[in-house]
């Protein structure tokens, strides 16, 4: 068997995969701030004074910067826990400004961080990073150009072509809006008749929320709105430490540079689920109108202090 | 250690190289560890177990081989099967049966979880079954001691799936073997391909047959009129048939790496005109398995019914074939329906010739290549299905009227843009399909080079390659 020939394809692979991972990066990736890459690929960009919004799909698709009336952008990624938002808020609380942060809380914690293809092109910033190695998500071709969107490239050209054509969805400063999703009766009572048969309640996580009042305490400059947001009603059936919840609430309140808004019972027409936990546009809307005169008010109320200076 | 995986291709090379630089009279010896450490990434006490019963196994058969013909030896034949089986059964079917027991009575069931079955038992029992039942038969004669027999019972490449091989043609190849260029040009070739249809085609379908046969309120389980159905039942057989061949491909393939062959599992299956046909060239070593150790024995011995051993016998194999692969409906209903086919088609071939001697050969292949086809499609909606249940619900829903309510449905809820690559995979895999065969080199003008072909597959995984479970089907039975 001669050599030449394999060293021949050897060197043609590496070829078309360093050209394949430049040009999605350079086009399908930093250009697409629509995108989840694309989303924290602005974070990491983003120096103005913008007030950003972390979590999860719900913030992705329940948070309407463009209702809100204030300079907000939706920073949501799908499937991300406060592991995931952990990560931003360290990029964010980096830069030198003060404007306020919205972080969407959940009752029950968990630790998902959604896809890693979403991280694969930021594996060299030591904050997300930590994040991946801290959920056993880091794989060793991330770290190798040409290989390291392997099994994703489907994933960041559908997203690309998303964003260009803005058939199946319009990315609006972060926002999502899915064009096909309407109200289906069978899905949203597919999705009760699981959430009731699950356990609903207060389970928190104390190292991320140890994590979270660190990292509020250490950054007095910034205010601190946790939102909890709208879901369906079904999810309060057999709610469990309700009142350990409450109290977890008061203790984030009691902070000086926090402002905890709970939207969570928010009373919404089955119409505006798309299920348990997301938001249709209409619901959406009318949260984020709510969510941004809150903001506006306490902002207002505080406008001699420092959250507002710059 | 998945044979999909970097590192078990590091361990590939890695041992290719060690077989490559050590003398011959070392081969053996360093096969057997490198196996020994395959499965040992999996599980070293069940390293051990196996290493204790091919101790055991190939002592029976060398006693079977030097024994007389006699009651004894018979009986002596009849407890080693028995305990073989008994060995697979325990951790099959025993141990679920004890947790159901145990949940039950109200306790916490967690026996399965503590002794999960060991990966590949089923198809290492397999392998000591027809070895000793080859030594009882005395078509093999018991030669080349204990490590090179331990190596054919834990040979890396096939233990976790197979093909199964036969003692008597695996065995002789282990000290002799010297890879050629040829057999690492196909070893290549066939690795390359396997990959392809592993990330390309498997993992890509995987999705949308996951979507069609979810359970309704435990998965995301939603409503699907009969062409999504449909489009997901024929998705379901093409999924098993790209994950499971890619698993053999890749399995021959590293054998070949090193000078060994193995058994071939699949000829073309789906350009079967029939039903038996078809079990000639799918998951051929087992189907030849279940025929010289189980269909054909037990046929011997019924034969006095006339034809109707022949049915008992194939429905009987089929029924166990099926049972095989976990104790549950779906799959007796799956191997019954096979063994009921191939009766009717042996009961009924000589009325057949008479109906269709005027018909065209050609219109008589494509209506039993369309019957075979349908039939399998069908009958894999219980190898699919969690119960019977579940395959009623396929059933109905194949049997609406509405082809399907809206783009989303169609679409498996997953959008366009996967449903076109979905296409577009299977679309390439036919094209890949050809290329892929290195026996055409000198008779097709589709042949290409190997690193031609490797390069070409490469590409296509890197771009159109999803990453999946990250297990085969198969290696789960």
């Amino acid at each position: 068997m001669s050599v030449k020939p394999w060293l021949a394809v050897l060197l043609a692979f590496a070829a078309i995969a360093g050209l394949a991972d430049y040009s999605l990066t350079r086009w399908a990736i930093d250009e697409n701030p629509a995108g989840n890459a694309g989303r924290v690929y602005h974070l990491l960009r983003e120096a103005g004074d913008e007030i950003p919004i972390f979590g999860s799909s719900r913030v992705y698709h329940d948070y309407v910067p463009a209702q809100m009336g204030v300079n907000a952008y939706n920073y949501g990624l799908d499937g991300a826990s406060y592991e995931v938002t952990d990560a931003l808020l360290q990029i964010e609380l980096a830069k030198p400004k003060t404007t306020p942060i919205v972080i969407d809380l959940k009752p029950e914690a968990d630790h998902d961080i959604g896809d890693p293809a979403t991280y694969i092109p930021f594996v060299f910033d030591s904050r997300i990073r930590g994040m991946l190695v801290r959920n056993d998500a880091i794989v060793w071709r991330f770290f190798v150009p040409g290989l390291r969107y392997f099994g994703y490239y489907d994933y960041y050209l559908k997203e690309l072509v998303n964003d260009r054509a803005q058939v199946m969805r319009r990315v609006e400063r972060g926002f999502t809006y899915e064009r096909y999703w309407t109200f289906d009766r069978a899905r949203l009572d597919d999705a009760v008749t699981k959430r009731l048969r699950s356990t609903n309640g207060f389970f928190p996580d104390e190292g991320q929320d140890q994590r979270l009042i660190a990292q509020i305490r250490a950054h007095t400059e910034r205010l601190f709105f946790l939102v909890y947001s709208p879901v369906h009603a079904s999810c309060f059936t057999s709610f469990q430490n309700a009142a350990e919840f409450a109290a977890f609430k008061q203790s984030l309140a009691a902070l000086p540079n926090v402002v905890v808004l709970d939207f969570s019972r928010t009373d919404y027409p089955d119409q505006w689920f798309m299920d348990t936990n997301h938001l249709l546009y209409d619901g959406a809307v009318d949260f984020s109108r709510r969510l941004g005169e809150r903001i506006k008010a306490v902002l207002l109320a505080r406008a001699s202090s420092v959250w507002t200076s710059r | 250690m998945e044979l999909q995986g970097a590192g078990y291709f590091l361990f590939l090379c890695l041992v290719v190289l060690a077989q490559a630089l050590i003398p011959s009279r070392a081969r053996v010896p360093m096969l057997l560890a490198a196996s020994c450490v395959f499965y040992a990434a999996t599980s070293v006490g069940y390293l051990l177990m196996f290493l204790v019963l091919c101790a055991i196994n190939y002592g029976a058969a060398t006693s079977l081989d030097r024994r007389e013909d006699g009651h004894a030896r018979n009986w002596f034949f009849a407890s080693v099967i028995v305990f073989d089986l008994a060995m697979l059964a325990t951790f099959k079917y025993v141990i679920q049966a004890l947790d159901a027991l145990v949940g039950y009575a109200g306790g916490h069931p967690d026996i399965a979880v503590r002794l999960a079955v060991p990966l590949g038992i089923s198809y290492f029992t397999f392998q000591m079954v027809g070895a000793v039942t080859d030594a009882y038969r005395r078509d093999w004669r018991v030669e080349g001691g204990l490590g090179r027999f331990m190596l054919f019972g834990l040979f890396f490449p096939q233990i976790t799936s197979g093909p199964i091989p036969r003692v008597e043609r695996l065995l002789p190849q282990f000290p002799v073997a010297v890879a050629t260029a040829e057999d690492r040009e196909i070893g290549l070739r066939l690795i390359a391909y396997g990959l392809f249809k592993k990330y390309v085609v498997a993992n890509r379908l995987g999705v949308y047959v996951d979507q069609i046969f979810a359970v309704p309120s435990t998965g995301a389980a939603l409503h699907y009129s009969a062409l999504p159905t449909l489009i997901g039942c024929v998705y379901n057989v093409l999924n098993l048939y790209a994950d499971f061949s890619s698993y053999v491909d890749i399995a021959i393939g590293s054998a070949r790496l090193l000078g060994i062959r193995l058994d071939p599992n699949f000829d073309r299956p789906f350009t079967s005109t029939s039903v038996s046909e078809f079990w000639r060239r799918w998951h051929m070593t087992l189907s030849f398995w279940l025929r010289d150790y189980l269909y054909m024995p037990l046929v011997i011995r019924i034969r006095g019914l006339g034809v109707s051993s022949v049915v008992v016998a194939l429905i009987t194999t089929f029924a166990i074939c099926g049972i095989w692969h976990d104790a549950t409906w779906p799959y007796l209903v799956f191997g019954v329906t096979q063994g009921l086919a191939m009766s009717l088609e042996l009961t009924s071939r000589r009325r057949r010739g008479n109906l269709f001697k005027r018909a065209p050969v050609r219109a008589v292949e494509t209506a039993g290549w369309l019957y075979t086809v349908s039939f399998f499609v069908l009958s894999e909606i219980f190898f699919r299905a969690t119960s019977l249940s579940n395959a009623g619900m396929i059933f109905s829903r194949l049997g609406e009227l509405r082809a399907f309510s809206s783009y989303g449905e169609l679409f498996a809820y997953k959008g366009p843009y996967d449903f076109c690559l979905n296409l577009l995979a299977v679309g390439i895999w036919f094209g890949v399909a050809p290329l892929a065969r290195s026996q055409s080199r000198f008779s097709t003008p589709l042949f290409v080079s190997t690193p031609l072909f490797v390069l070409i597959c490469g590409v296509l995984i890197l771009f159109l390659g999803r990453l999946g479970s990250g297990h085969f089907i198969y290696a789960g039975f």
